[in-house]
C-alpha cells in the first residue's frame, strides 16, 4: 500500500565553514510512520532536523513538507510540525501551563480552544497535576515531558523528537515511548531520533543510520539485520548492525557536540 | 497577547528589578543630602549685605523700593547710609558691597574678597538703570525679576536627575526576558513556529515599557513623598518621563535585538547611560558643569533633566520642545529599526 510521503529530502547537505555535518542525504518518511534517525554524536542528525524546520539554512539540495517546498512555504509548513529541541526549550521562570500557553498560542491558537489545549498536552505528558508549579522546580524528566507538551498543543501532523530521552531515568523514558506511540496511533507521524538501540528498536516503523553525515543504510529492523548477516537477522540486534555498519572508533573525536 | 503576557510575567517575577526602584530612591536621597549645602551656598547670596545711598535729589531715588524687593527676595541685606563715605562702609566691613546711586548712575565698590557679590550687585544695578531714565521703571524691574533663574533645591534636583536617568534601564528590564530565552534557547525554538517577527517584536517592545513607566512613576511618587517634592507642571512633567519610557523601550529592543548577547548588551548600555548621565547632569548639576556644550547636546538626559528641572521651578522650560521631539524622535527611529532587527534576526 503507497502512502502519502510526509517528508522527503533531496540530495540535502549543510557545511559549516570547511566541515559538512550533513553530506548529501537523500530520504523519505510517509505517513504514520514512526521514523528513527539513528547516528552516533555529531552524525548530523540534529543538524538535519534544523533544517527541516528552516532553524538552518541547507547549503544545497531540497526539503520537501507534506508536499511542499520548504524554501517557499515554511509557514504553512511550520504550522503542521511540532518540534521537540534536544536542548530543553522552555522558560524557569514560567509555570508549567504559561509554558505550553506560550508555545501552543504561536501556532494562533486562542481563546478556549488554547486553554483546553494546554490541559490536554500538560494531561498527555502527565503533568497536569503540576500545571501551576515553576518549571524551573521540575526535575529532568519533568522538564523533558514539559519540553513535549510545548510542541503538540496545536495537534501538529508531523512530530520531530531530536533525543527527547537523554539524561532520564526509564520509568520516565518508557512513559515518553509509550506517548509517542499513542500519538502515532492518533495519526500524527513521527521522526525520532536517539544513539539508544533500544528504544528505536521498540517503537519505529522504519530506520535511517547516519554516520559522518550519510545515511548508509535505511530500512526496517529486519532489512537493517539482514545488511550484517544472512541467517536469522531477528537474533541479530541493532547495535551489532549499528557498530558493523559504523565502525567502533569514537565519531566527535574531532570536536562534534556532544 | 500570550507572548507580550507572558514576557510581562517574567519581568514581574525577577525580584531583581525592584532593586532599580531601590537604588533610585536611595542615590536620589544620598546625593540630594549630600549636595544640599553645595546647592544652598551657590543660590541664596548667604549673609551679604549691601550698602547703598543716593546723593541729594538723585533721580534714582525711586527705585529704592525695588531695591528692597530683589534683595528680600534674594537673601541680599540692605543697609541705606545716609552719611559717610563708601569707602569707609566697605573697610569698616558695615557692607560687603556698597552701590553708591547719583544722577550720572552708580558707583559698585567692595573689598578683594567680595569680588563675586559685587559683579552680581553690578548686574543688578546696570539692568535696573538701563531702564530707569523712563517712568516705566517699575515695569521695567519686575520683567528683570523674573531673569533671576529661580533654583530647584537639591531634593528637587535629584528626584528628577534619578527619575530621568532610570528611565533608560529598560535595558535591564529586557534583559531579564532576553537572559532567559538564551539560556533556554527559545530564540530558535520561535522560529520553528510560525509566529510572525511583529509579535516577537511586540513581545519584547510592550512590557518592557510597560514595566519601566511603571517602576519611574512608582518610583516618582515615592521620591515626592519621601522628599517633598512640589511639583508645578505634573502633566507635562508625565508626558516627558512617559515619552522617554517609550524610547528606551524602543532602543533596549533595537539593542536585544541585534546583539542577543545579554552580557555585551548590558555593557554597550552602560557606558551610553554614563557618558549620557555625565554630561546630562546626572551626577553633577547640570548648572556647574563646565563641560563643552557641544558634548552635551547629545544627551537626552541633558534635555529632559533640565526640560524638568526648569519647567518645575520656572514654570516653562525652552528644552521641553526640544526633550519632546528628541524623544519621539529617538521612538521613530529605533522602533522600525528594531522590527528590521528581528527580522534579520529570525532569518540567521
Ligand atoms: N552551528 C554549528 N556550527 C558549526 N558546526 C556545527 C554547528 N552545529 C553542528 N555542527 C557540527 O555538525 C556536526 C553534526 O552535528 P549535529 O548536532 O547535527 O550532530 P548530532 O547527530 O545531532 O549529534 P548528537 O547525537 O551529539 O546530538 C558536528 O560535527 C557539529 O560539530
Ligand atoms: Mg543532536
Amino acid at each position: 500500500m503507497e502512502q502519502t510521503t510526509i517528508l522527503k529530502l533531496s540530495g540535502l547537505s549543510k557545511k559549516f565553514d570547511s566541515r559538512t555535518a550533513v553530506d548529501h542525504i537523500s530520504l523519505e518518511i510517509r505517513e504514520g510512520e514512526i521514523f528513527g534517525l539513528l547516528g552516533p554524536n555529531g552524525a548530523g542528525k540534529s543538524t538535519t532536523l534544523n533544517m527541516v524546520c528552516s532553524l538552518l539554512k541547507p547549503t544545497s539540495g531540497s526539503i520537501e513538507v507534506f508536499g511542499m517546498d520548504a524554501a517557499k512555504s515554511m509557514k504553512q509548513i511550520k504550522q503542521r510540525i511540532g518540534y521537540i529541541p534536544q536542548d530543553l526549550a522552555i522558560h524557569g521562570n514560567l509555570k508549567a501551563w504559561e509554558n505550553v500557553e506560550l508555545f501552543t498560542s504561536l501556532y494562533g491558537i486562542r481563546g478556549r480552544e488554547l486553554r483546553d489545549a494546554v490541559d490536554e498536552s500538560l494531561e498527555f505528558v502527565g503533568l497536569l497535576d503540576r500545571r501551576g508549579s515553576y518549571a524551573k522546580t521540575f526535575s529532568g524528566g519533568m522538564k523533558r515531558r514539559l519540553n513535549i507538551a510545548c510542541a503538540i498543543g496545536h495537534k501538529p501532523d508531523l512530530m520531530i523528537f531530536d533525543e527527547p530521552t537523554v539524561g532520564i531515568d526509564p520509568q520516565s523514558r518508557n512513559f515518553i515511548l509509550e506517548k509517542i506511540k499513542e500519538a502515532n496511533a492518533k495519526g500524527a507521524t513521527v521522526i525520532y531520533t536517539s544513539h539508544y538501540m533500544e528504544e528505536v528498536e521498540a517503537i519505529c516503523t522504519r530506520i535511517a543510520i547516519m554516520d559522518n553525515g550519510r545515511i548508509i543504510a535505511t530500512g526496517t529492523r529486519e532489512e537493517l539485520a539482514r545488511l550484517v548477516t544472512d541467517e536469522k537477522p531477528e537474533k541479530v540486534t541493532l547495535e551489532e548492525v549499528f557498530l558493523t555498519l559504523t565502525g567502533k572508533k569514537l565519531r566527535d573525536y574531532a570536536g562534534g557536540e556532544g | 497577547m500570550i507572548l507580550i503576557k507572558n514576557n510581562f510575567k517574567l519581568m514581574l517575577r525577577c525580584k531583581p528589578i525592584a532593586l532599580i526602584l531601590i537604588v533610585m530612591i536611595m542615590v536620589t536621597g544620598m546625593l540630594s543630602a549630600v549636595f544640599h549645602d553645595l546647592m544652598t551656598d551657590h543660590l541664596d547670596f548667604d549673609g551679604f549685605e549691601l550698602g547703598y545711598s543716593f546723593t541729594q535729589g538723585c533721580i534714582f531715588e525711586p527705585i529704592k523700593p525695588v531695591l528692597e524687593n530683589i534683595g528680600k527676595e534674594n537673601g541680599i541685606k540692605l543697609i541705606q547710609l545716609t552719611d559717610g563715605s563708601a569707602q569707609h562702609a566697605v573697610q569698616s566691613g558695615a557692607a560687603d558691597v556698597f552701590a553708591e546711586f547719583n544722577n550720572d548712575g552708580c558707583t559698585v565698590y567692595s573689598a578683594d574678597d567680595h569680588q563675586i557679590e559685587a559683579s552680581v550687585v553690578e548686574m543688578i544695578v546696570s539692568s535696573i538703570l538701563s531702564g530707569a531714565s523712563d517712568v516705566e521703571i517699575r515695569d521695567y524691574l519686575t520683567e528683570n525679576k523674573i531673569d533671576v533663574q529661580p533654583m530647584p533645591d537639591s531634593q528637587m534636583y535629584y528626584t528628577i536627575a534619578y527619575t530621568v536617568y532610570f528611565v533608560w534601564c529598560a535595558m535591564i528590564v529586557l534583559g531579564v526576558v532576553t537572559s532567559s530565552e538564551n539560556k533556554n534557547k527559545i530564540g530558535a525554538r520561535f522560529r520553528t513556529t510560525p509566529v510572525s517577527s511583529l509579535s516577537i517584536y511586540l513581545s519584547r517592545f510592550v512590557p518592557s515599557a510597560v514595566v519601566i513607566t511603571g517602576l519611574i512613576f512608582l518610583g516618582a511618587v515615592i521620591c515626592t513623598a519621601l522628599f517633598d517634592i512640589a511639583w508645578t507642571q505634573v502633566a507635562l512633567t508625565a508626558l516627558i518621563l512617559l515619552l522617554g519610557c517609550v524610547a528606551s523601550a524602543a532602543l533596549a529592543t533595537v539593542l536585544f535585538s541585534l546583539i542577543r548577547n545579554v552580557i555585551l548588551c548590558v555593557v554597550l548600555g552602560y557606558c551610553l547611560l554614563m557618558f549620557w548621565g555625565f554630561f546630562g547632569g546626572s551626577f553633577c548639576p547640570y548648572m556647574w558643569a563646565p563641560w563643552a556644550d557641544t558634548i552635551r547636546d547629545y544627551s537626552p538626559i541633558y534635555y529632559m533633566t533640565r526640560s524638568l528641572v526648569e519647567l518645575n521651578t520656572n514654570g516653562s522650560s525652552q528644552f521641553t520642545l526640544p526633550a519632546v521631539i528628541i524623544l519621539c524622535g529617538m521612538s521613530v527611529v529605533c522602533i522600525p529599526l528594531g522590527m528590521a532587527a528581528v527580522r534579520f534576526g529570525k532569518e540567521n
